[in-house]
Parts: C-alpha cells; sequence; structure tokens
C-alpha cells in the first residue's frame, strides 16, 4: 500500500505554464479581455505534462540503493550511495565529539555550545551535532515502529550498579525521523540541489540507508541492560527533552557482562 | 508602462504608505507582492515586511498576484515603473517567475523571494523558505503518534500547482508511509481553500463514515474540513494542519483541531527586508542565497504562545 500512495514520480511542474501564459502582447492582451477562460484551461490540462529531466549518470547507482527516492530526475539514493563510504562517514568519525562533552556544554549554555560544537547552514535553523559515546540501554521502545532506546551514557567503563537516568536517545528504526544527519554534514547544502523537494530526498535516503545498512543487524529484544557504542548525528533538542540520535554507526558491546 | 498597466496596478495596490502628497522617507520604496490576503498567512508575510521596511526607513507599496503569473508581471511592471529599490515577492509559480524576477534586475532591483522558491540561483538575492518538508515531517510524526500508529485516514492536499502541496504531502508520506497499520482511504486537492475542503470531506465523510484521522495541507482547509466533522457530529476524528494559524490555534486551545505546524511566515518577511536593507546599503547580503527556515510543532502545550505566525 506505502508504494501506491506515493507523489507520482513527475510532479505536475510549474514551469509548464510559462508558454501557455505568455505570447506576443496583443496576443496577451486578447485573452485577457476576451478569452480568460482559455489561459484557466490551459491551467487545468497543463499538469499532465511532465518536465522530462535527464537522470544524472551516476556511478554511485551501482551500489544498491534502493530507487525509491528517485524523483523529478534527481536520484537522491544514488547521491547518498555515493557519499556514504567516501565522505558521510569519514565525516563522522573526523567530526565526532564525546557526547557527554557536547551534552554538558548543552546544559551549560546552548548557543554557546553550538558555536563551538555545532553544525547548522543559517542562524535561522537548530543547531545539529556530530557525537560519539558508550552507554548502558535504560529504556527500549520497540512497540512503536519508530523505535529507539534510552541510553545512560558512560564515562567510565565500570558498569553501574542500577541503571542511571538517560543522557539520550538513539532511533533504531525501522521508521527514522528527523533531517539530523544531512544537516550537521556542512558538505550537503541546500544551494546545491534544485529545491526542497530534492532537499527532502536527500535526507530521506540518507534515513532509509541508516535502516537498512547501519541498523540491519542490531538486535530488537533483550535490550535494557547491555551496553552499546554509537556514532551519529543530532539536532539540539527543546530544553527539558532527550537528544534524539539518528546513528551512523551503533553496536552491542558484547564483550561486557 | 502603458496606460492600462498604470490603472491597473493602481487598482492591485491594497495600502500604499505615504502615498502621493505625502512626505516621503528617505531611503526609498519597497514593493511587497504576495498571493491574496485572503489567507491570513500571506496577510503576516505582507504585514511583516512592512512593518520592518517602515521601522527601516522605507516606503512600501503592498500589492497581491492572486497567483496569476501575469498579473505578478504586471505587478513587477508597476514596481519598476515606480523606481523601487527592492521587491520582496511570494510568488505565483516557481518557474513563471523566473521571467519577472529577471526583468527587474535587468532594472537594477533586487528580488527577496519569501515562503516559495524558484528553481534557478542567481536570478534572485535571497530566497528565504519555510522547510515545508520538515515542517509536514513534524506534523506526520504528531499525526501518528495520535493515531497511535493504526487506523484509517483521508489526505487533503493543496493547490496542485503549488510545488509546497507536493513538498508538504511528500513530507506527510515520507513518516506516514512507513506504519502499514494507517491505511488511507481518500486522497483529494481542496486548492487550499476552506469551502472545497468543507464540500470535499462531506463527500468523504459519505463513503467513508468512520475516518479516524484527517491530515491537511494546510489551515485553512483544515478548518473546512474541521467545520464538515462537527456537521456530521464527528468531533473525535483526529485532526492535524499545516500552517500555524490564529484559527487553527483557537480550535486546538479548544480541543477540536489537535496540532497544525508553524511557520515562521511574519519572521521570514522581515528577514527578507533585513536582507533587502544590508544588499543596498553594502551591495551583499552576507548570507547564501537559499536558505530554508525550521517550521514548529504546535499542538496543545504551545498553542497558546502562538500568534500571526509567530510564537510568542
Amino acid at each position: 500500500m506505502s508504494l501506491s500512495l506515493r507523489l507520482p514520480p513527475n510532479l505536475p511542474h510549474p514551469a509548464l505554464t510559462t508558454p501557455g501564459a505568455r505570447g506576443s502582447p496583443a496576443i496577451r492582451l486578447l485573452r485577457r479581455r476576451l478569452f480568460p477562460g482559455l489561459l484557466v484551461l490551459a491551467l487545468i490540462s497543463l499538469p499532465a505534462c511532465k518536465l522530462v529531466r535527464n537522470a544524472p549518470a551516476s556511478s554511485a547507482d551501482n551500489h544498491g540503493a534502493s530507487s525509491e527516492a528517485v524523483n523529478q530526475g534527481f536520484n537522491a539514493a544514488g547521491y547518498v550511495a555515493g557519499i556514504w563510504d567516501q565522505q558521510l562517514l569519514p565525516y563522522v568519525a573526523a567530526q565526532a565529539v564525546p557526547a557527554t562533552t557536547v551534552l554538558a556544554a548543552l546544559r551549560d549554555n546552548a548557543d554557546a555550545a553550538g558555536k563551538a560544537y555545532g553544525h547548522r547552514a543559517n542562524d535561522s535553523t537548530p543547531w545539529n551535532f556530530v557525537v560519539r559515546g558508550d552507554g548502558v540501554i535504560t529504556a527500549a521502545n520497540t512497540a512503536s515502529r519508530a523505535a529507539t532506546i534510552d541510553v545512560a551514557l558512560l564515562p567510565s567503563t565500570s558498569p553501574p550498579a542500577a541503571l542511571p537516568a538517560a543522557d539520550l536517545r538513539i532511533q533504531i528504526g525501522p521508521v527514522i525521523a528527523g533531517t539530523a544527519v544531512r544537516d550537521a554534514a556542512d558538505f550537503i547544502k541546500f544551494g546545491s540541489v534544485t529545491n526542497q523537494l530534492e532537499f527532502a530526498q536527500v535526507s530521506r535516503a540518507i534515513n532509509d540507508r541508516i535502516r537498512d545498512q547501519t541498523l540491519k543487524d542490531f538486535p530488537r529484544d533483550n535490550l535494557v541492560g547491555r551496553k552499546v557504542s554509537f556514532r551519529g548525528m543530532f539536532t539540539a533538542p527543546a530544553s527539558g527533552t532527550l537528544p534524539v540520535i539518528a546513528p551512523l554507526s551503533l553496536g552491542i558491546m558484547e564483550a561486557t557482562p | 508602462m502603458d496606460f492600462r498597466q498604470l490603472a491597473l496596478a493602481a487598482t492591485m495596490v491594497v495600502s500604499v504608505v505615504g502615498g502621493v502628497g505625502v512626505a516621503h522617507a528617505d531611503s526609498g520604496l519597497i514593493a511587497i507582492i504576495t498571493p491574496s490576503h485572503d489567507n491570513p498567512f500571506f496577510k503576516a508575510e505582507a504585514e511583516g515586511a512592512q512593518a520592518r521596511a517602515k521601522e527601516l526607513g522605507y516606503d512600501t507599496i503592498v500589492m497581491v498576484h492572486d497567483d496569476d503569473a501575469n498579473k505578478q508581471m504586471e505587478l513587477f511592471d508597476a514596481a519598476i515603473g515606480r523606481h523601487a529599490k527592492a521587491i520582496i515577492l511570494d510568488n505565483a509559480g516557481a518557474d513563471a517567475t523566473l521571467t519577472a524576477v529577471q526583468k527587474a534586475k535587468d532594472a537594477g532591483i533586487p528580488s527577496f523571494l519569501i515562503d516559495r522558491e524558484i528553481n534557478a540561483t542567481g536570478v534572485a538575492v535571497s530566497q528565504i523558505v519555510s522547510n515545508n518538508y520538515q515542517g509536514a515531517t513534524l506534523g506526520g510524526q504528531e499525526f501518528v503518534r495520535l493515531m497511535a500508529e493504526k487506523g484509517t485516514y483521508v489526505e487533503l492536499v493543496g493547490k496542485e500547482s503549488d510545488t509546497n502541496a507536493g513538498i508538504r504531502s511528500s513530507g506527510f508520506h515520507d513518516i506516514i508511509d512507513q506504519y502499514p497499520d494507517l491505511k488511507l482511504v481518500a486522497r483529494q486537492s481542496a486548492d487550499w481553500s476552506q469551502p472545497t475542503a468543507f464540500q470535499k470531506m462531506e463527500t468523504i465523510l459519505q463513503a467513508n463514515p468512520d475516518i479516524k484521522g484527517v491530515i491537511s495541507g494546510n489551515d485553512t482547509m483544515a478548518m473546512g474540513a474541521w467545520a464538515a466533522l462537527k456537521a456530521a457530529g464527528k468531533t473525535s476524528v483526529i485532526l492535524v494542519g499545516f500552517d500555524g494559524s490564529n484559527d487553527v490555534r483557537d480550535s486546538i486551545k479548544e480541543g477540536g483541531i489537535k496540532a497544525t505546524v508553524l511557520q515562521p511566515a511574519y519572521r521570514e518577511a522581515q528577514l527578507a527586508v533585513e536582507q533587502a536593507d544590508k544588499y543596498l546599503k553594502t551591495g551583499t547580503t552576507g548570507v547564501a542565497e537559499k536558505q530554508l527556515m525550521d517550521c514548529i510543532l504546535i499542538n496543545s502545550q504551545n498553542a497558546a504562545k502562538l500568534d500571526t505566525f509567530a510564537l510568542k
């Protein structure tokens, strides 16, 4: 069902209204004065047309990404497959700050924390952070499809006697929400795609890949009490709420009893 | 500009601050062009831009294009004819607008776009748009939560020719479609219109009397749908809108509509004027042309703080 509900791959494109709506000044005048209905008819009929753009000849198409996000000739899944190993994962490895450091800074002064550790495209958008850490799972919500684990960070390697309070929440899918990964990756820029629909498709393709690759083997049962190690991104949370991390790597540390 | 265009432009002027015969401020004229003020969202944009322009010492001329690209071109001609220093624009269609903005640029008048983007860069100076997709995913997530991840629902879509209608629907579905127990039973365009949404909702309810939820591409359609649901005695239906209008805020406070997504329209318009001012004074805005502004979820917890498309 879900696939059939998606938008048609080619949305009606406003570009196509231009030729019908323009014409010579004389025609414009005539049409406006005498045949306003013509224009309306033209506008109504035009959405049936398609704007065909050449699909990018991307070698990244061969990386096994889903074609779900392909839309209007822009292959978001292909783009994401192309940057995943070459740019995104190295970026996360290089940029990740210990989560304990970032969370302490956020508690202290959110804006200063953003300036010190965060990423954002402009002053009007929230800060995004790239973090890494180890922690113990204090709760797991696997009833929802947007499943999450709550994690108490472990600055030391010795496990606490009782479960401490959670410091953050990690999305374990299958539904991965938000745009934290895209927005924390400085090299993915809004200005470099045609419009926000394509920009949105990039984020969706990233989240799909997190579900299909990063979280493919992550267990769903008996999670509470186990130790995890993670890297990922989050968008600055509203005060009083846990940061929600989209993981770029997440694993159970099996060696710990 | 010929007489016809002049006359036309004059009739389209909604208000002229510092009109003929009144002493003008030094900074010059800023033209503010938006869709019809019938939708309070566009009215808030115009008011936000106008207020900021006045604070910064500009005269303003406020005009509406009614989503008609021809009319928009005539308004641009009028702005060019009046030697406007800058144009603040919520446009009448992504690609049809390119010609108008280019014409103003050729005449030495920079354009600053708000709300709706165009599919080209380097023609307008700024494009400040709400992150409609991000907002739609917020609305989608809240809808899923309210629906407890299951049940039948209806989607009301905006005007198909408007890019934002597609973006919002895409954002909704990118979340909702990941929940197989949520079943879409009807998906119809109501053209952003309250009366159309009322009629469509009435018809949909006849075929699907037991729907659990409705998600709407904007607040005016949500208000129309809510009126139909109320008339049918189905006020337990979960309804989520988009825009953050005062009408929907009031409905949320009364326990009617459950949530909406605020587009910071007032602030966007003000920001566009600030960037125009900086550009006129220094030759640069100092920021990237394309700027996305995030939307904010509004529900019973924060509805009271919402006023005229801004959180207080």
